[in-house]
C-alpha cells in the first residue's frame, strides 16, 4: 500500500474543500470495505484519504418532505435494520441485509457501495426500482441526479473529483406497491450473479406502473425498459410475466468472470426476473 | 511523505498510545505492534474472517480497518475474551464439541459467535449459520462449530 495522509473533516463542506484542494490526489473513504482492499492491491494510490466518519449528518436516516433520505455514511447494517427503511423501502432493507458478510455490513456503507459501482452490488437494483435520487455535495453546493444517471460505466460514477455523495433520496411509493428483490449468488458473501428488483403499482388487478431493475448483468445497474413496457397497463398474469422476463434477458449485457459466464448470466436474468415478479405479486 | 499519526487504541480494556503511519492496518498493529496474534492473517481481502475482531462489540475484518479509524473505539480480540483465567462459555463449548481442527479460523469464529449471541442470545441453527457466513473454515468443521455455538447459547 502506498503512503497517504489521513484527513478527518467534521462537515461535508470541509470534506469537499479538502477534495478540491488536493484534487487528483485525494479519495474519500467511507467504511473502507471496498477501498482498503483496492489500496492494498495498489489499484489506487491517493496521497490523501479523506475519512468521512466524523460527519454526523452523513450517517442519518430520516424522513424529509415525504421522501426517505439516507445518508451516504449509513452502514449496510443500519439501513437493513432501520424501521423507517423497512417501512418505506422494504426491498432496500432486504438487499442491504444481503451485502457481503456481517463484518462487511457492520462497517461498509450504502454510499461507499454506490460510489464504487461494483458489478453485482446489491443496493442499486432496489434503489433504481424505487426511483431514488442521488444528492451530491460539491464546491458549488448540492446537486441532484436520478440514481440511474449516477452509474456511468464499469466502476465509474458521475462524481467529479471534488464531489461526494451525501444522501440518497427515495420518494414516497404508491399505496399497494408490490415489490421484491431477489439475488442469485453461489456463496452467501458474494455479490450477485444476477440481482433483480421489481416495484409494481397495482390498481384493480392491473399494473399501472412498473419498474424492473437489474444488477450484475452489465457494466452498470440499469432498468429494463422492455420488461417495464410489457408489464405497464397489463394484468400481470403468467404470460405477461414470461414476456417481461424475456424482455429483461434481451436487454442484459453481462460479462463473463470467475463466478459465471455471460451466457449463463443472461439466462439467469429471465429466471430471476420471473421469480422476482412472482414473489412481488404473491404468486409463489 | 510517510507521516506518522498519534493513535490511542483501547484493546481488551488496555489503553495503548501508538504512533503509526496512516496506512497501517488494525490487523498489523494488533499482531506486530501489540503481539496479539490471535487475529489471523488470511485472505487480506475481507472474505475469510480469520482476522475478525470486535469493534465496539461488532465483528469487523481487522485487515480492512485502518488503525487510525479504530482510534477511540473499543477493540476486543480473542486474547481479551477469557476473564480471570476462565475461558468464555463459547470457548469452552468449542473445546467440548470438538469444534476446532487446525485452529486457524477459531479466534474469528468465536468472536463472530460472541457478536451474534450478544444481539441474538437464543438463535436457531440457521441464525448461527447466517451469523458465521463471513468466517471460513478450511477443515470443513462447520457442523461442530454450529453445535458449539448453539450449546453455548443454551448454557450447556
Amino acid at each position: 500500500m502506498e503512503d497517504f495522509e489521513y484527513l478527518k473533516p467534521t462537515t461535508t463542506a470541509e470534506a469537499v474543500n479538502m477534495l478540491a484542494q488536493h484534487s487528483g490526489e485525494a479519495r474519500a473513504i467511507a467504511g473502507g470495505q471496498s477501498l482498503i482492499p483496492m489500496l492494498r492491491a495498489r489499484l489506487v494510490g491517493p496521497a490523501y484519504l479523506i475519512g468521512l466518519e466524523a460527519i454526523p449528518d452523513l450517517a442519518r436516516i430520516q424522513a424529509v418532505d415525504g421522501s426517505l433520505r439516507i445518508g451516504a455514511m449509513a452502514t449496510h447494517l443500519e439501513v437493513a435494520t432501520s424501521a423507517l427503511v423497512r417501512q418505506r423501502a422494504s426491498i432496500l432493507a432486504e438487499a442491504e441485509g444481503l451485502v457481503g458478510s456481517p463484518a462487511v455490513r457492520n462497517l461498509g456503507t450504502l454510499g461507499g457501495n454506490l460510489c464504487h459501482n461494483e458489478v453485482g452490488a446489491d443496493p442499486p437494483p432496489p434503489l433504481l426500482a424505487l426511483g431514488a435520487t442521488a444528492v451530491i455535495a460539491g464546491p458549488g453546493g448540492d446537486r441532484k441526479l436520478p440514481l440511474e444517471q449516477f452509474f456511468t460505466g464499469f466502476l465509474e460514477t458521475a462524481l467529479a473529483e471534488d464531489e461526494i455523495l451525501a444522501y440518497v433520496d427515495i420518494p414516497a411509493q404508491p399505496p399497494g406497491l408490490a415489490s421484491a428483490y431477489v439475488k442469485y449468488r453461489l456463496r452467501a458473501v458474494d455479490r450477485s450473479i444476477v440481482g433483480v428488483a421489481v416495484a409494481l403499482a397495482i390498481e384493480g388487478g392491473v399494473c399501472r406502473e412498473a419498474k424492473v431493475a437489474l444488477g450484475g448483468v452489465g457494466p452498470v445497474p440499469f432498468r429494463s425498459r422492455g420488461a417495464e413496457a410489457v408489464l405497464s397497463g397489463n394484468h400481470p398474469d403468467e404470460r405477461t410475466i414470461e414476456q417481461a422476463a424475456g424482455a429483461a434477458m434481451a436487454e442484459a449485457r453481462p460479462m463473463s468472470d470467475a463466478h459465471a459466464s455471460a451466457d449463463y448470466r443472461r439466462k439467469m436474468v429471465a429466471v430471476f426476473t420471473r421469480r422476482a415478479l412472482k414473489h412481488a405479486l404473491g404468486m409463489g | 511523505m510517510a507521516t506518522r499519526q498519534q493513535v490511542q487504541l483501547n484493546v481488551n480494556g488496555e489503553v495503548y498510545d501508538l504512533e503509526v503511519p496512516p496506512k497501517r492496518l488494525l490487523l498489523d498493529v494488533l499482531r506486530d505492534d501489540l503481539g496479539l496474534t490471535g487475529a489471523r492473517r488470511g485472505c487480506e481481502d475481507g472474505f475469510c474472517g480469520a482476522c475478525t475482531v470486535l469493534l465496539d462489540g461488532k465483528a469487523v475484518h481487522s485487515c480492512s480497518v485502518l488503525a487510525v479509524r479504530a482510534a477511540g473505539h473499543q477493540v476486543l480480540t480473542i486474547e481479551g475474551l477469557a476473564q480471570n483465567g476462565k475461558l468464555h462459555p463459547i470457548q469452552e463449548a468449542f473445546i467440548q464439541h470438538g469444534a476446532i481442527q487446525c485452529g486457524y479460523c477459531t479466534p474469528g469464529m468465536i468472536l463472530a459467535a460472541r457478536a451474534l449471541l450478544d444481539v441474538n442470545p437464543h438463535p436457531m441453527e440457521q441464525d448461527v449459520r447466517w451469523g458465521l457466513t463471513g468466517n471460513l473454515c478450511r477443515c470443513t468443521g462447520y457442523v461442530k462449530i454450529v453445535e458449539a455455538v448453539l450449546a453455548a447459547a443454551s448454557g450447556q
